[in-house]
């Protein structure tokens, strides 16, 4: 009986998944996107090379924090091949089994799943990638600061894997900065679906409303710099690590329903409404500081030999 | 003696790392893939921004050039396993799912579908390869790039995060363009041939690399190159996806050719004359094709978004 639940919840989702299929929105708006870079990039620690750290290049992740979303609308084939790397549908990802570390094997496990629940829709496009899209572009950073790191030894030319160590970053912020909005991690995506005692709201507006227009009214990045935490981490496992940080992330969707039926993001808000925000968005920013200082840091490990090449 | 041998050994071994460091399939040698990138780069018309051709963005082209290859070390396997379909498709198998639809998962759910049909192969888009869709996708950004390029030219904003993004955008794009360019990249007879082989051409795994890479090292210069692209006029493509499935078609009607040519040693050594024609055509094509991508998106980033456009 304990086990109806879920498969309730469950049934009422897949019944309503027409609704939710008019995915899917921008992720944070680009206020948010754009101050989670900067602000990750003003809080690198003196060991990550200055030209990473320099105004020029705090410019510069900033403007490309809203970029995939900049992207999305060139083409509606690319729309449909880009959406699916911004957000994840953990409840329904985790059906799959434990998330494997590579895109493909994901993607099998989806279709394997996919027999067993016939009457839902687990194709990755409508489930999501988002931990596949951060790590993957975490990987191409670390890869391109292992070039920088040879290039300086032998004092060759660095200016373009400069620009394209800030262009990754920047590029990896706006993947790291979806993970830490928890409507980025819940088939709860824009409105509450399936049973819904508590009345949260159910139209498809909360997403934009929390996420673009509170914070484009209310949230400064003088406000969030203090919250994010003091002292740079080295991760031990990249995929690891960042899918903890979004299954907290889902861990919150409920409370920004709460938060939402009193009101917390509508106008000015609520203090516990802004309290909330500046701590996802200070989430965001600390995360993508310690991905790209764990990129740095690990950058200078020698590679491995070359029997681990598949 | 046996210390002396052991030293040889080594030295031999350490000599050899950086052909084993490279995976099969790793496209035209960088070799390759920088001339493709700078000569594209070259070759643009002058209505394309001045910052595209200057020379410090010709450096970073093609510098870029052979970067989705770097991000393929075996220190990185997650990102290698799944980046490596993006270099390559096995047009062979791709078309057992129909024709090529335009967006990533429909063409993986076609695979899917078609693998019931042929459980005997291998239908998985791991191993029948995704070159067309990385290409088309990373021309988008491109077009994208450019539009945001003009918006900000527009409102007197500073250009220069995005002219950095476009460079590396375009020379990004080059690396797929170029591997396309490469008859075995979108063949089955990626290196060595297989299935029936009446004519007895190459199944050891060393055609790929050698044509590709150790040939072009020791053998082509730019300057080689570059009147075979300046000969041809700079063009707007039309539906840029038909057009670069087109390309690659193409380049697979030479797949055999290329066999042929190996087996006349044209690629071993300094080569036939006939293998450095050959050579010389791909890696022209491959600039070609690069150059009228860049042009294409750099005109089409003028036009308005479609309307419908989901956002």
């Amino acid at each position: 009986m304990k086990n109806l639940g879920p498969i309730l919840r469950v049934t009422a989702a897949v019944v309503l998944l027409p609704a939710i299929l008019v995915q899917q929105s921008f992720a944070w708006g680009h206020d948010a996107h754009s101050m989670i870079n900067r602000l990750a990039g003003a809080a690198l620690p003196a060991d990550v090379p200055e030209f990473l750290r320099s105004p020029a290049a705090l410019d510069a992740l900033a403007y490309y924090g809203p970029q995939p979303d900049r992207w999305r609308s060139e083409d509606k084939n690319l729309y449909a091949t880009l959406v699916p790397e911004h957000d994840i549908d953990l409840e329904w990802a985790d059906l799959a089994g434990p998330l494997p570390r590579t895109r493909y094997a994901y993607i099998q496990a989806l279709g394997a799943a996919q027999a067993k629940h016939p009457d839902m829709k687990l194709g990755p496009q409508n489930v999501g990638l988002l931990p596949y899209s951060a790590t993957e572009t975490y990987t191409m950073l670390k890869s391109a600061m292992r070039d920088y790191r040879g290039l300086v030894a032998a004092k060759e030319d660095t200016k373009p894997v400069e620009a394209e160590i800030i262009f990754l970053a920047g590029f990896l912020g706006h993947y790291v900065g979806d993970g830490s909005q928890p409507l980025h991690a819940t088939i709860n995506y824009n409105g509450w679906i399936g049973p819904n005692p508590n009345g949260y709201a159910a139209d498809h507006t909360i997403h934009s409303r929390f996420e673009s227009d509170f914070v484009h009214n209310n949230v400064k990045a003088g406000d969030v710099a203090p919250l994010i935490a003091a002292k740079p981490v080295v991760m031990e496992d990249v995929f690891a690590d960042f899918l903890t940080y979004i299954r907290h992330s889902n861990s919150l969707v409920e409370k920004v329903y709460q938060l939402d039926k009193t009101g917390a993001f509508t106008g000015a808000g609520t203090p516990e409404g802004k309290a909330f925000t500046d701590e996802r968005i200070a989430a965001g920013a600390t995360e993508l500081r310690d991905m790209i200082y764990t990129a740095w840091v690990k950058s200078g490990v020698p590679i491995p030999d070359s029997k681990t090449a598949n | 003696m046996i210390k002396t041998l052991g030293c040889l050994r080594f030295a031999a071994a350490v000599s050899l790392l950086p052909l084993m460091l490279v995976q099969p399939g790793v496209a035209w040698g960088p070799d390759g893939h920088s001339m493709i990138n700078r000569l594209a780069g070259a070759a643009l018309p002058a209505d394309v921004p001045a910052f595209l051709r200057s020379p410090a963005s010709l450096d970073a082209l093609a510098y870029y050039g052979p970067e989705p290859d770097r991000w393929r070390s075996p220190a990185e396997p997650e990102l290698n396993a799944a980046q490596a379909p993006e270099h390559f498709i096995y047009l062979e198998l791709a078309d057992l799912a129909g024709p090529l639809p335009r967006r990533r998962y429909d063409y993986i759910r076609a695979l899917a579908a078609t693998q019931a049909k042929h459980p005997d192969l291998e239908l998985t888009p791991e191993h029948v390869g995704l070159q067309p869709y990385v290409t088309s996708e990373v021309y988008e950004r491109l077009q994208s790039a450019f539009r945001e390029y003009r918006a900000l030219l527009a409102a007197k904003q500073d250009t220069r995060p995005r002219e950095a993004e476009i460079t590396f955008l375009a020379g990004w794009l080059g690396h797929y363009v170029a591997d396309g360019a490469m008859p075995l990249h979108t063949s089955i007879q990626y290196d060595g041939w297989v299935g029936p082989n009446p004519n007895v051409y190459s199944t050891g795994k060393h055609i790929h690399w050698f044509f590709e890479n150790d040939y072009v090292h020791a053998n082509v210069k730019a300057t080689d190159i570059a009147p075979l692209v300046n000969a041809s006029r700079p063009a707007a493509l039309g539906d840029v996806f038909d057009d670069y499935v087109a390309y690659l078609r193409h380049s697979n009607t030479l797949v055999e050719e290329t066999y042929k040519l190996e087996k006349a040693g044209a690629f071993t050594g300094a080569g036939t004359l006939a293998g450095k024609q050959f050579v010389d055509q791909q890696l022209a094509a491959g600039a070609i094709e690069l150059r009228n991508m860049i042009y294409t998106a750099w005109l089409k980033s003028a036009e308005p978004v479609p309307s419908g456009n989901a956002h």
